[in-house]
């Protein structure tokens, strides 16, 4: 074995230029990869950690339909018709917090509205309607207050707005704007048109991490969201379905009074029907005043209640993050098996088109390598078939005086093998070191486009591990695949030709 | 015993759309310690029985015997450590390992077996075969750094590495000036002395024919004579194949 690793390090020794126009290429393409990957495993694990730390979780829960959960503005502007609403969403809140490796659940109300201050300042803000405490246990340190305070549970008509939206807010009403200004803030829904809610700012806060397409999202309290989304459906059909306002006139109508048995409307029909009105209809022998009757916005008050268990999305916290793509499958067939309509993603498709363009950079590039690896392939082999073709005399030799096959195809790998791998080391030792040099300094960027795609305005990478051993694997195949083609020219030489080259 | 037996070998090559015959019926039997010369002008097929003697080529018809084992079944690798057991390759030009030193161009066919004999026992006869071609000297030096002669000398060396029983040189002076040539024949002759390894060479040197002991002369891929000589320089015709005549050599 060390006869072929001697002629192989000699004969590339001996054709010295050669050697160095192949082994610069191959170093070269290892220093990009390592640098590139780096740079691209440090931009998306900050990405990663930014987004499940503070935004998405681990894995996101939505209803059965929903095929891109819209955690940011950009997806919000690109998700068709509103969000479906979790079924069942007890139970299944119930279910997921019990579930084998999941440590926290966090329900979610997403919405998108313009805000209007004293009919001048404008601007569009992404509302998250959250439960207060659950939100802050689940993202502890997401968030930097710096002015008022965060909602509290039970807090209506209130907003904590983010330093983005206030700066745009402010620019275009030309004056400064605090807690305690209200604004107003309109959205459409498919369900009930276009809402308008008077809110008072709460408290002004900036995320901690720097993602640029989650500085417009800011919190609103639960039932502005739920009316400003129209989340109303579900106590409508539950209270007409308990009352059956819209088939049994009898019970609307008839009976013994005029609203009939109101008890089928509990709770919440006690105020709107019971009480005064029915009592006065009852007992009065004065001729009945359909109109005023007819004129009654109870019905249509109650269809307005909102939906309290009207929620779109439901993020989970992992125990490990790493098992989230085998848990999303997992969840998926039980969902599937169990006929819950529901859907789990991973964080990445709610992490909006930033997000997503990052890895999608880091396929490209590394396709981009491949391409390269094919051009150092052909090259290498290409340089090879020359190099086997100028020692046809030398290798029938060998095959003349005892070598087998085998040996000159492992001679002929050996040598690939060996420019591939020192090459290459060299290589990822630069790539390492220029990694290292720009993980010191930093790369900085004010560029807000770069700055989406690095994670912040100053990336310091760090060479990650898979990146070097993917070099190193990918070096390694390179020279096996450079060499298979010139070792079969070479195993086609005969010993004869050793006399004939006589 | 014969260690080399060439039984109606025929060769066949193909020429475009024609067939060249290089090798029409040749049969003669080769001694253990013979120290014989294949002659012939070019063309008569010398080099083609070279190598079918080396197992570098096969006979289109007839059968090549080698130590006992009828070489024209065997497949790739049974060939190949035939060839490294029992056959040595003297080349005309030389055709050493560039990029190996004296030493290691000599230790280079020991590696290829399948037991490598020990470092010490290889660097002992290695160092011996050196003595032997008078190359002590120049053991760290590559094949680039010596005379032709020198480089011929090592092909010699490294021929005899693995003990063959046959060594086979093609046209092994040609390429050597005339007294550097006589030089390697006699150091030749010395080894097939010294050790009894048969020495097959092809030639058409009439002086280095002249210091063969078994000379077979071949024309048009015929042999036409096959003759062994006796120590009181009388000849010995042998049955051959077709076209075997008794006659002194060099006539």
């Amino acid at each position: 074995m060390r006869v072929l690793f001697r002629i192989a390090y000699r004969n590339l020794r001996e054709h010295q230029t050669k050697t160095l126009i192949i082994g610069s290429i191959i170093a070269l393409g290892m220093l990009v990869l390592v640098v590139g990957n780096s740079v691209l495993d440090t931009a998306t694990a900050g990405i990663e950690t930014s987004y499940t730390q503070n935004f998405t979780g681990d894995i996101i829960i939505a209803a059965e339909g929903v095929e891109t959960p819209g955690l940011t503005i950009d997806s919000a502007f690109t998700a068709e018709g509103a969000t479906p609403i979790i079924p069942d969403f007890d139970e299944t809140v119930a279910y997921l917090t019990g579930y084998d490796g999941v440590s926290a659940v966090n329900p979610l109300i997403l919405g998108i509205a313009s805000a209007q201050i004293e009919g001048t300042g404008f601007g569009i803000v992404q509302l998250y309607g959250v439960d207060p405490e659950r939100y802050q246990t689940f993202f502890p340190d997401n968030i930097r207050l710096l002015e008022g305070s965060f909602l509290t549970p039970e807090q209506d008509g209130a907003i904590v707005l983010s330093t983005a939206s206030l700066e745009m807010l402010e620019e275009t009403a030309a004056r400064n704007i605090g807690v305690g200004d209200r604004i107003l803030v309109t959205a459409q829904n498919e369900i009930t048109g276009t809402k308008i809610r008077e809110l008072e700012i709460a408290g002004i806060f900036e995320f901690i991490a720097e993602a640029q397409t989650l500085q417009l999202v800011s919190f609103i309290s639960l039932t502005d969201i739920r009316i400003l989304n129209g989340m109303t459906a579900q106590v409508s059909d539950a209270v007409i379905a308990a009352a059956d306002f819209s088939s049994d006139e009898d019970s609307l109508f008839g009976g013994g009074g005029l609203l009939g048995d109101t008890t089928a409307a509990a709770g919440t029909s006690d105020d709107l029907f019971g009480g005064g009105l029915v009592e006065a209809v009852e007992t009065s022998d004065s001729e009945i005043d359909f109109e005023s009757i007819l004129g009654d916005t109870s019905q249509r008050d109650l269809l307005g209640q909102t939906d309290e268990s009207a929620w779109n999305y439901i993020l989970l916290r992992l125990d490990n993050p790493d098992q989230a793509e085998r848990m999303v499958a997992e969840l998926n067939r039980e969902f599937s098996a169990g006929g819950m309509e529901l859907v789990a993603f991973e964080w990445i498709d709610g992490a909006g088109t930033v997000a997503q363009l990052t890895n999608t950079l880091k396929i490209v590039f590394n396709w981009l390598i491949v391409v390269v690896a094919v051009v150092a392939v052909i090259i290498i082999m290409n340089t090879l078939v020359i190099s086997v073709t100028e020692r046809i005399p030398e290798i029938g030799t060998m095959r003349a005086i005892g070598a087998r096959r085998n040996f000159v195809r492992r001679m002929i790998v050996a040598e690939t093998l060996m420019i591939a791998v020192v090459f290459g080391s060299v290589g990822i030792l630069a790539g390492m070191g220029v990694t290292g040099i720009l993980g010191a300094t930093g790369i900085e960027s004010s560029n807000q486009v770069l700055q989406i795609f690095m994670g912040g305005p100053v990336l310091s990478p760090v060479v990650s591990t898979t990146s070097v051993v993917q070099s190193f694997a990918a070096v390694v195949l390179v020279g096996i695949f450079a060499s298979l083609y010139p070792a079969s020219i070479a195993l086609g030489i005969q010993p004869v030709t050793a006399m004939n080259q006589n | 015993m014969a260690i080399v037996t060439l039984s109606d070998v025929h060769k066949v090559y193909p020429l475009g759309k024609t067939e060249v015959h290089a090798v029409q019926g040749v049969s003669f039997d080769i001694e253990e310690g013979d120290f014989i010369s294949i002659a012939g002008p070019s063309g008569s097929g010398k080099s083609t029985i070279l190598n079918m003697i080396g197992c570098i080529d096969t006979p289109t018809e007839g059968s090549v015997t080698i130590d006992g084992t009828v070489t024209n079944d065997l497949n790739d690798n049974e060939i190949t450590t035939l060839r490294h057991k029992v056959l040595g390759f003297i080349f005309q030009s030389f055709n050493l390992v560039p990029v190996l030193n004296v030493y290691e161009n000599i230790e280079f066919p020991l590696l290829l077996g399948k037991s490598i004999p020990a470092k010490a026992e290889r660097k002992e006869w290695i160092e011996y075969i050196v003595g032997e071609v008078g190359l002590d000297r120049w053991m760290n030096h590559k094949p680039n750094e010596l005379s032709g002669g020198q480089r011929q000398r090592v092909a010699i060396a490294r021929a005899l590495a693995t003990k063959p029983r046959i060594v086979l040189a093609d046209e092994p002076t040609a390429n050597l000036d005339s007294k550097t040539g006589e030089q390697i024949i006699e150091l030749m002759k010395q080894v097939n002395t010294d050790l009894g390894t048969t020495f097959i060479f092809s030639t058409h040197d009439h002086t280095i024919v002249e210091i063969a002991d078994h000379v077979i002369r071949l024309q048009d891929g015929k042999v036409i004579k096959n003759e062994r000589r006796s120590s009181s320089d009388e000849s010995e015709a042998i049955g051959a194949g077709s076209g075997t005549t008794a006659d002194r050599a060099g006539e």
